[in-house]
């Protein structure tokens, strides 16, 4: 009797074991790009050069703020309308033109922009303020440990600043990439483009966040990087300490 | 005498409260150079735990977010973020706005798990465009800093239209932030060894049962008493159904101009002769961040929420850092404070707000001497 208990506890086991398996090995780990708000495209210290209105020979230069994407425009891009007489009858454009930012440059640069901060340093601000505070687009008045993260993330974000780590194709990266712990996607949902734009795109997660590499046709190296945030559980006790 | 911008937040919250027969309060104040904060640019204006719902949820509660009806909050930071407003035009000014957690009461708001979507758009529309929202309608905003309070996610999912964040730092020039702010939760033994979901259980079904103003400072045990979410002890939160406020002296009536004391605050020695436990456990954790070498060493004020009884304590050890803990209160329950000028003890809504500027820190309580 006992004999026939084990036996049909080790089979209940086994039987939950090849589910769990199949469950786990079957999953794909997908990255979705994110609203602006979200994604950390471009170095927001930095001010963009434009021309002030669609056929301007005059440009301005400024740095934007959340305002630029809200879907009733901005006084600082133009808006688009439909050439044809309009039925909508709301109060929004047809479309708003807005930046579409291509990524941050790789390697990361350490060096100061004006009146700004250098690239590596306002990723490291991004990141400080944690995977709920959509700043993406703006800074946010506040700031969070800049300095927990710089020492939490250093090797990921020295793997960034290194033209010889981001060189030699795939393979070769993804190797120098697993010695740091991370955890690589099977998949990208990029929101900005399609990805056969790219030679390749690589994403893997690190901590809390996922980096976005791509590479471009004829480019021996991935060239730009796109940050996303993950969101698991929002409850994070040490992350509310000073410390 | 130049009008400073303490006197300008008093007057444009003035502005408000005067139609509706309001007046404010000063529950504390430090004025020194103790606060170390070496920046005249920046305002820091704090809002504590409202614990807003939508008005189906706040109806079966019969509790939550005071003068709900006269709109009040909303009126008095509309006002303020039109000074913000006049401030960034001239440039010599900075108004930082930080909601100190709690926006949203989830465990009240949702018995299972988080549906945003059955939140109408106007519930509380007028705080959240003003707060956060607005930035996105085209409308005037304060943008503020969000933080994370323990009732703001279900089992723990946030609204996703809320920018959180864990905690904040003021931004300093020198890498030394003076300030420092977190919900409060993350020192609260309950919180950080019970799970959410019994947490969440007992508020749902067990705080129906309760009087409004009188839940919130039920005891789980004497270890944690005053935590807003205990089950135990019915009988003394009935009997004692108010915050008691340490308004030292007596709360001061303020007009802008109006000379004030320096020090209107509990003063202690040493960071163990206090009984309010959280400060204890704050300045302990910015002992470890000098041990990591960490920008949280140089914090002088951490302001939080969480407890909804507003204080103001200060620490100054000999040879040993001093820290500030400015625990700005709340705008749900009740508290209860003399008046400066005739020593009367009142009970009224909490209605609490705390301004920073420069080396002068002050908590304030928003009353309405009459019905409006």
């Amino acid at each position: 009797m006992v004999n026939h208990i084990d036996r049909m506890r080790n089979s209940l086991f086994a039987a939950v074991s090849i589910v769990l398996i199949l469950v786990v090995g079957c999953s794909t780990v997908v990255v979705h790009m994110g609203s602006p708000y979200d994604r950390y495209d471009h170095n927001r210290t930095r001010e963009i050069l434009m021309t002030a209105t669609t056929g301007s020979a005059e440009t301005v230069t400024r740095v934007l703020g959340d305002e630029v994407y809200r879907p009733s425009g901005s006084e600082y891009f133009p808006s688009a309308q439909y050439a044809e007489n309009s039925s909508s009858t709301d109060t929004l454009p047809a479309a708003n033109v807005v930046p579409l930012f291509s990524g941050v440059s790789l390697p990361l640069s350490s060096v100061p922009v004006k009146d700004g901060r250098s690239d590596r340093e306002d990723l490291i601000d991004f990141l400080a303020e944690g995977p709920y505070a959509q700043v993406g687009v703006q800074p946010g008045e506040t700031m969070g440990d800049t300095k927990s993260v710089q020492i939490a993330y250093a090797s990921v974000l020295d793997f960034l600043g290194s033209g010889e780590h981001l060189s030699g194709g795939r393979a070769q990266v993804v190797r120098r990439l697993s010695s740091l712990n991370v955890v690589f996607a099977d998949d990208v949902m990029d929101s900005r483009y399609r990805l056969r734009a790219f030679a390749d795109v690589l994403a893997f997660r690190f901590e809390k966040f996922w980096f976005i590499l791509y590479q471009l046709p004829r480019n021996d190296h991935y060239s730009r990087l796109v940050v996303v945030p993950e969101r698991r559980k929002a409850q994070d006790f040490p992350a509310k300490k000073p410390q | 005498m130049p009008i400073n911008p303490h006197d300008e937040i008093v007057s444009s919250l003035l502005e408000i409260l005067g139609p509706l027969r309001g007046e404010i309060r000063l529950l504390g104040r430090v004025s020194d150079p103790v606060i170390g904060n070496p920046s005249e640019r920046e305002v820091f204006f704090l809002i504590p735990d409202l614990h807003i719902l939508s008005p189906k949820r706040r109806q079966r509660f019969k509790y939550g977010f005071n003068h709900n009806e006269s709109r009040l909050l909303a009126g008095l930071l509309e006002r303020i973020a039109t000074l913000r407003n006049s401030w960034e035009t001239s440039r010599n000014r900075k108004l930082v706005t930080v909601q100190l957690g709690d926006f949203f009461d989830l465990w009240r708001e949702f018995s299972g798990s988080a549906k945003p979507a059955e939140i109408p758009d106007d519930a509380y529309g007028d705080l959240r465009d003003i707060l956060y929202r607005g930035v996105d309608r085209g409308g005037p905003c304060l943008k503020a800093t969000m933080l994370l309070g323990n009732h703001d996610t279900k089992r723990s999912d946030p609204l996703k239209e809320i920018p959180f964040r864990y905690k904040f730092f003021s931004r300093p020039q020198d890498e030394k932030p003076f300030l420092f702010g977190t919900h409060g939760d993350a020192f609260d033994t309950l919180e950080t060894t019970l799970p959410d979901a019994v947490e969440e259980f007992a508020v749902y079904f067990i705080g129906t049962f309760v009087e409004p103003n009188k839940y919130p400072i039920m005891e789980w045990s004497r270890k944690t008493a005053g935590i807003n979410k205990s089950i135990g002890n019915l009988g003394k939160a009935i009997t004692d159904p108010d915050h008691n406020l340490e308004a030292h002296g007596g709360a001061i009536q303020v007009s802008p101009e109006k000379s004030l004391p320096p020090f209107v605050c509990q003063e202690i020695p040493s960071p163990d002769d206090t009984a309010n436990p959280y400060f204890q456990k704050l300045y302990r954790s910015i002992a470890i961040a000098k041990e990591k070498d960490l920008p949280g060493q140089y914090v002088r004020v951490v302001t939080m929420g969480h407890t909804h009884k507003a204080s103001l304590i200060l620490c100054r050890p000999i040879r040993e850092r001093p820290m500030l803990l400015m625990d700005v209160g709340a705008w749900i329950e009740n508290c209860t404070y003399p008046l400066a000028e005739s020593g009367v003890v009142v009970t009224e809504p909490s209605a609490q707000l705390g301004v920073i500027h420069g080396n002068d820190a002050r908590i304030y309580q928003i009353r309405l001497t009459q019905a409006a």
